[in-house]
């Protein structure tokens, strides 16, 4: 860290978005990757959609995870600063509420350019015909409404912009979690008994996962260089971060479990390793063991030494973890197509 | 004092968290729950790998109700041709009634039906024809009266609905909109230096 503060400011500034990339990167790195992995062998005789979709439509919706995850934490980040120091705060505040607003546009982009591309993944042999994929698949719905739901917040965003806190952050972060819920809902199937039970957890899955990594990414991409700041904030995110970890993990056991309980095609032990998916589980479950252990090493070893302003080693930590929340997120999108 | 209120949480979080996840493991265990969100296969006429000597038809089960808009079945034979006639869905089970075969050899199956979430998904199954006594093709096939009560399986009309278009191109201009509106709200100051933004001043 002694290091970090000996570098010219340029360099400080570019290392800042450090997190970002590397949750970028890795997701990147690894839906390509699963997705390769687990490619179907294409049915023969049949036109199929072709590389572009294959790999695009996963790339797409990962951008669509990640830009909700950044808006969803860029909005929570005003509830972590706290009101009590405006003059303190209000720069980070600032800037979270305009990098909200972008993050809000990509996101309603990536859903567009998503369901454009599950069109042209469901009638491989000519061109999309999207009113008709929306109207009958109800991932296509789910799409739409994300997409809506992403414009809905960048224009609360806008007025967040212009108006300062005085737009209410719980708003904000209402809006933006309200953009996750469609996606679970209408990504999965709706005839079996235990489908309540299951969406419901799916849904606690998304929004812990979101609140979590955003809630990070916000801290590491704009507190991390306040010392100050970082001190008053990060005990508060560790107190969220720590009941969103046992959220999502709770949760994605549960629903992985349990479509593994359900494939009919092979028995369960087996299929954990027998099936793309089973085995995509495994390696997400590894993950988030390897998240709880850096999530862990921060709260732990790192918070204290934060709450008393003294230099540590934070900020590489937080692009640490984030590169491996990265990395789930990337085999969570596959995880989606493969089985879920 | 500070280090007691941040270390107490720490000591009761591990074990809860290490309860849970045999807990959950237990719940998802004992709880008996039917079908899956994927639609798999659970069987075709003829099988992979099969030998079969007369073909009438083709039949794949899977363990849910297949959409009948998005099913497809090609049948391919050893010389490129293509075999399948009609293809009718009825809830898991699709069936695609088969041409005259020419000649033994190897045919393919490549089938593809969108599953309950909207993802297509897709298989291959090779099987080998040997019919009984050459010359004499098996050619009811072309006759068979689809089964009652199935349906047809449509080819999707193109659907009039222009209007998902038209909200495409809003959106994206609506979002090209606010992008540029919030790079200029971004710029603004930082241009001005310490004056305040032109709308401000007509207001004071």
């Amino acid at each position: 860290m002694t290091l970090l503060a000996s570098r010219p400011a340029a360099v400080d500034r570019r290392l800042r978005a450090l997190p970002l990339a590397g949750l970028i990167g890795a997701g990147l790195t690894a839906v390509v990757v699963a997705t390769w992995a687990t490619l179907p062998e294409p049915p023969f005789g049949l036109p199929t959609a072709g590389p572009w979709v294959e790999f695009g439509l996963p790339v797409a919706r990962l951008v669509l995870d990640v830009a909700a995850l950044v808006t969803v934490g860029l909005s929570l980040l005003p509830k972590l600063l706290g009101f009590d120091h405006p003059e303190a705060t209000e720069p980070a505040a600032s800037r979270a509420r305009r990098w909200a607003v972008y993050s809000a546009v990509v996101w309603a982009f990536a859903a567009l350019v998503s369901t454009l591309l599950s069109a042209a993944e469901v009638m491989p042999d000519r061109f999309p015909d999207v009113p008709l994929f929306v109207d009958a698949i109800g991932s296509g719905q789910g799409l739409v409404v994300s997409a809506a739901a992403a414009t809905l917040s960048a224009a609360i965003g806008m007025f967040a912009v212009r108006f300062g806190e005085k737009v209410p952050a719980e708003l904000r972060v209402g809006a933006a979690v309200f953009g996750l819920l469609p996606l679970p809902v209408t990504g999965h199937a709706t005839n079996w008994y235990w489908h309540d039970l299951s969406m419901v957890a799916m849904e606690l899955h998304v929004i812990g996962a979101a609140l979590w990594t955003g809630g990070l990414l916000a801290v590491a991409l704009l507190l991390a260089a306040d010392r100050e700041l970082l001190g008053r904030t990060l005990p508060r995110f560790s107190r969220l971060a720590t009941w969103a970890l046992l959220v999502v993990a709770a949760s994605g056991l549960f629903s992985g479990i349990v479509e593994l309980l359900l494939s009919p095609a092979v028995p369960f032990p087996a299929s954990l390793v027998t099936t793309d998916y089973g085995v995509l589980v495994l390696v997400k479950g590894l993950l988030a063991g390897v998240i709880a252990l850096l999530g862990a090493n921060i709260r732990f070893r790192l918070l204290p030494g934060v709450v008393a302003r003294r230099p540590t080693a934070f900020a590489a930590w937080a692009a640490v973890e984030l590169t491996v929340l990265g990395l789930a997120y990337g085999v969570a999108v596959v995880i989606t197509r493969t089985g879920g | 004092m500070r280090k007691v209120t941040l270390t107490r949480p720490g000591l009761t979080l591990p074990i809860v968290r290490f309860l849970t996840v045999p807990l959950v493991l237990l719940a998802a265990l004992l709880l008996p729950l039917p079908a899956s969100a994927h639609n798999v296969l659970k069987g075709s006429d003829p099988a992979d790998g099969a030998t079969v000597s007369r073909l009438d038809r083709v039949t794949l089960t899977f363990d849910q109700p297949v959409r009948p808009d998005f099913a497809k079945l090609a049948l391919t034979g050893p010389d490129g041709g293509r075999y399948e006639a009609g293809l009718t869905v009825r809830d898991e089970v699709v069936t695609a009634t088969v041409k005259p075969l020419p000649s033994g050899g190897v045919y393919v199956i490549g089938w593809q039906i969108v599953s309950n979430d909207g993802h297509p998904v897709t298989g291959t199954i090779r099987f080998t024809y040997t019919p009984n006594g050459a010359g004499t093709p098996t050619g009811a096939a072309a006759t068979l009266a689809p089964a009652p009560g199935a349906v047809a399986a449509p080819i999707p009309a193109a659907s009039g609905g222009g209007w998902v278009w038209g909200l495409l191109v809003f959106a994206l201009l609506l979002l090209a909109l606010s992008t540029w509106v919030l790079h200029r709200h971004e710029s603004r100051p930082r241009r001005a230096g310490s004056t305040p933004p032109a709308h401000d001043r007509t207001l004071a």
